[in-house]
């Protein structure tokens, strides 16, 4: 491989979870420089996505879109991230201004990366600038050096296999081989001909021996790393992570790790069985309960949905007997594989390869195109990991065009060939085109709320009509806002999780708020009031796991048995209690939960602030599409006919239309006004203005007060 | 009086069945079929785990009268990472 530069440095060592530096790498330049940060700074901004928000709020505009040079990619953990002797910490965040939603995006991912990046001298990696040709960015924190290598090209086969081609730079690099001392992230051909590209996390499984891979999946964070061409990052550091994070008090680290895994051991195997399953059991329960995207959410359950149902991954695909975390110490350990998996289709038909996954997600983002198929699944999630494409926009993009075929606005004519709900030929054929930037694929690779742009002005000039008013009509069923695709959970039985979807800073995620099993399920938040404040706690203790560098899901996937004695068991205190006793031993703090939902907010606010400078924060980029409300169009309604007149008759307190039709408009209108109702009372929770502005004493309660805010602000409260 | 206990997720791979008939005899509330699967089937619905019950696909109290041919199911708590 050709080296183009080379900088040496000394790793600086952590101290209580930091190492107080960043590396910032400038593409353009190809140059490196270490920034020292002030102890003020992680005080403020935490970690992981609070320092994503902090430097793309410092050092991009309003004008920055996700292919300017200025444009910044903030890798980051935070002081928890890297501690084997706690569950679950080897998450970290990839910030950026997104190709999709022209805001800030972050996208939490896990693996040996995050932990690396520490390992090697630094609390973050903050790239910039865009490079003149292909390169590889190398760390190697054993030897002090960091070096820009020119992209080799091995051959056509690794061009199109991104995991692979990443384990082939680190086997040139390594004189052939691959250890546990190497992790990477990468960014495929999907990302570079799709706005809606991963990052892959690919680390050393010493266990089964083999290079694996979890995704920074949501918001084209990979399209916008290979647009700055940078096809690869691969740190080195021998250095033992049980030394890692140099704890203020290292037994307390380790008793309150050990109090966590002593609940998941003992819960989980009774609950969702992470464990065993990963997040394929979801698939289950979402089915039964009407949640599970089928047809472009027009569904929430199926009969053939048996057939993907997670012991049939299980049974048939994955590998047992594994011990799966993503990460060192995690007994959640949700971290699935399979090999072995014979490709049936596409340009690796014939080949058995091995397959990380797949996720909840993945499963129902095939679902969402009407495939009920286990082997498309597996295929599926091997394509568009390899590739680099996000299976969750992927999903929703083919399920938006398969509904456009449906009713009518596109043709086969259109498309080339035939895309119905189900058919694994026309949806294979529409993920290779869309990764390759090929026919009918460079419509899909643009997204959602772009595709749906471009059929409303096709199909208006064929019939003589005005783009805007189709452009309307396909908003009713085009499941984005912000621009971001939504997670694969249908909202309409849950007028919290509408929210959830709905504030969500980032787009219709559901990392922010995933109320959807304690509204629409379990009934633990029944009040207007309740799913409101839950709007308000929720994001914020999720925004600190982001910030910290810790995965979620052992907080709030397996419930304390003590929870149920708590005021709020939906907020699984007593778990919670653990993570605090790890915050305060790793960096010698004394913070108590108010203190982090108060530093969340500070970071929430900021981000919100993001938003409202590149125009997506008011209130119009909260309202979410009819599909996500209730039933958007009459065969929906049909579907669950009982549930929704029942629903109309509390509603209306007895008197409902005779004439169906009638019914299901006003349905559509009640829940029009409940949503907005709901944001009047969320942004009130906030501490917004009616528009969705924070007010200025909600930003200096939370230390969010300086003259470029103050000025900035005040222009729209002006106006 | 006769109950159609639905299995799910974990407890339909281990018990290799999707739903279990169960007679009730006696005391007829929720609680009532609670302790007697605890304690007839220790391993797949211990005491501490964390479920609700759903009558009829509905979230249960404990103190609910049970009629014949209801449908129960213990749904565990989901927080969506």
């Amino acid at each position: 491989m050709k080296c183009i530069n080379l900088e040496r440095y000394s790793p600086t060592d952590i101290h209580c979870g930091y190492t107080d530096h960043i590396l910032r790498i400038d593409l353009s330049e190809k140059s490196v420089e270490i920034q020292r940060l002030l102890p003020e700074f992680k005080e403020r901004y935490i970690g992981g996505r609070g320092y994503g928000l902090k430097f793309i709020w410092d050092e991009t505009d309003a004008s920055t879109r996700y292919d300017s040079p200025e444009n910044l990619i903030v890798l980051s953990g935070g002081p928890l991230c890297g501690d084997p002797r706690f569950p679950g910490s080897g998450k970290f965040v990839v910030s950026t201004i997104s190709p999709l939603t022209d805001t800030f995006i972050d996208s939490n991912v896990g693996g040996h990366f995050g932990p690396k990046i520490k390992l090697c001298g630094f609390d973050a990696i903050v790239v910039k600038g865009i490079s003149d040709i292909e390169v590889v960015l190398f760390v190697d924190g054993d030897r002090g050096t960091i070096s820009f290598y020119e992209a080799p090209i091995f051959d056509d086969s690794l061009e199109l296999k991104s995991i692979r081609y990443v384990e082939r730079l680190i086997r040139e690099l390594n004189g052939g081989s691959v250890d546990e001392s190497f992790a990477a992230v990468g960014a495929g051909i999907g990302a570079k001909n799709s706005l809606f590209g991963i990052i892959n996390s690919i680390y050393f499984d010493r266990i089964r021996g083999r290079i694996r891979a979890k995704q920074a999946g949501r918001g084209g964070t990979g399209t916008v790393m290979r647009h700055k061409g940078l096809r690869a990052i691969i740190l080195k550091s021998s250095r033992s992570y049980l030394q890692a994070n140099q704890p203020y008090d290292r037994d307390s680290v380790k008793d309150a790790g050990a109090s966590l895994k002593k609940v998941i051991s003992q819960m989980d195997p009774h609950q969702l069985r992470l464990s065993s399953w990963g997040t394929t059991g979801l698939v289950e329960y979402m089915d039964r309960f009407g949640i599970l995207p089928i047809q472009n959410y027009q569904y929430g359950s199926h009969r053939e949905a048996k057939k993907v149902y997670g012991d049939v991954f299980l049974d048939d695909f994955m590998e047992k007997g594994y011990a799966d975390g993503c990460f060192k110490g995690c007994n959640l350990a949700c971290a699935k594989g399979a090999k072995e998996i014979l490709i049936k289709r596409g340009p690796f038909e014939g080949e058995r390869v091995e397959v990380d996954g797949p996720e909840y997600e993945t499963i129902a983002a095939v679902t969402n195109m009407g495939i009920f198929d286990p082997q498309f699944v597996m295929e599926y999630n091997f394509y568009c990991d390899q590739y680099g494409l996000d299976t969750i926009s992927m999903g929703v993009s083919a399920g938006f065009l398969m509904e456009c075929v449906q009713r009518g606005y596109l043709s086969e004519e259109d498309i080339g060939y035939r895309l119905n709900w189900g058919d694994t030929e026309g949806a294979a054929r529409l993920l290779h085109e869309t990764a390759k930037g090929e026919g009918f694929g460079k419509i899909c690779s643009l997204g959602v709320h772009r595709a749906k742009r471009w059929v409303s002005e096709r199909y208006a000039k064929r019939y003589g009509k005005d783009p805007e008013e189709v452009f309307s009509e396909l908003s009713r069923f085009s499941m984005e806002l912000k621009g971001l695709e939504f997670s694969m959970y249908i909202p309409k039985e849950s007028l919290a999780q509408q929210g959830g979807y709905g504030f969500s800073l980032k787009g219709p995620h559901h990392d922010e708020a995933w109320l959807i099993f304690i509204d629409q399920v379990h009934n633990e938040i029944p009040s207007f009031e309740m799913k409101a404040e839950a709007l308000r706690w929720f994001p914020l203790i999720r925004t600190w796991f982001n910030a910290v560098g810790l995965c979620k899901l052992h907080w709030i996937d397996v419930r304390h048995p003590d929870a149920s004695k708590t005021p709020e068991p939906s907020h699984n205190i007593p778990t919670l209690r653990y993570y605090i006793r790890y915050l305060n031993a790793t960096t010698g703090w004394k913070k108590d939960i108010d203190d982090i939902i108060r530093d969340s907010e500070r970071l929430y606010l900021l981000q919100k602030l993001i938003n409202i400078r590149n125009g997506k924060g008011t209130r119009e980029y909260d309202l979410i599409p009819d599909r996500a409300m209730g039933p958007a169009f009459f065969n929906e309604y049909e579907a669950k006919r009982s549930y929704y007149d029942n629903w109309l008759k509390e509603k209306v307190d007895g008197d409902i239309p005779n004439d169906p039709k009638e019914r299901h408009k006003m349905v559509m209108e009640l829940r029009r006004e409940d949503f907005q109702r709901l944001c009047d009372a969320v942004y009130h929770e906030k501490g917004f203005n009616s528009k969705g502005i924070p007010l200025p004493e909600k930003l200096k309660e939370v230390g969010l007060w300086d003259r470029k805010i103050e000025e900035f602000i005040s222009r729209y409260h002006q106006k | 009086m006769d109950v159609l206990l639905e299995l799910n997720g974990s407890q339909r791979s281990i018990l290799k069945r999707d739903k279990i008939k169960i007679r009730l005899r006696g005391r007829r509330q929720v609680k009532d079929l609670i302790s007697y699967i605890q304690s007839s089937m220790p391993n797949i619905f211990p005491r501490y785990a964390g479920y609700t019950v759903f009558v009829n696909n509905l979230p249960a109290p404990f103190e609910q009268e049970l009629k014949d041919n209801d449908k129960i199911s213990f749904i565990p708590h989901l927080g969506g990472g």
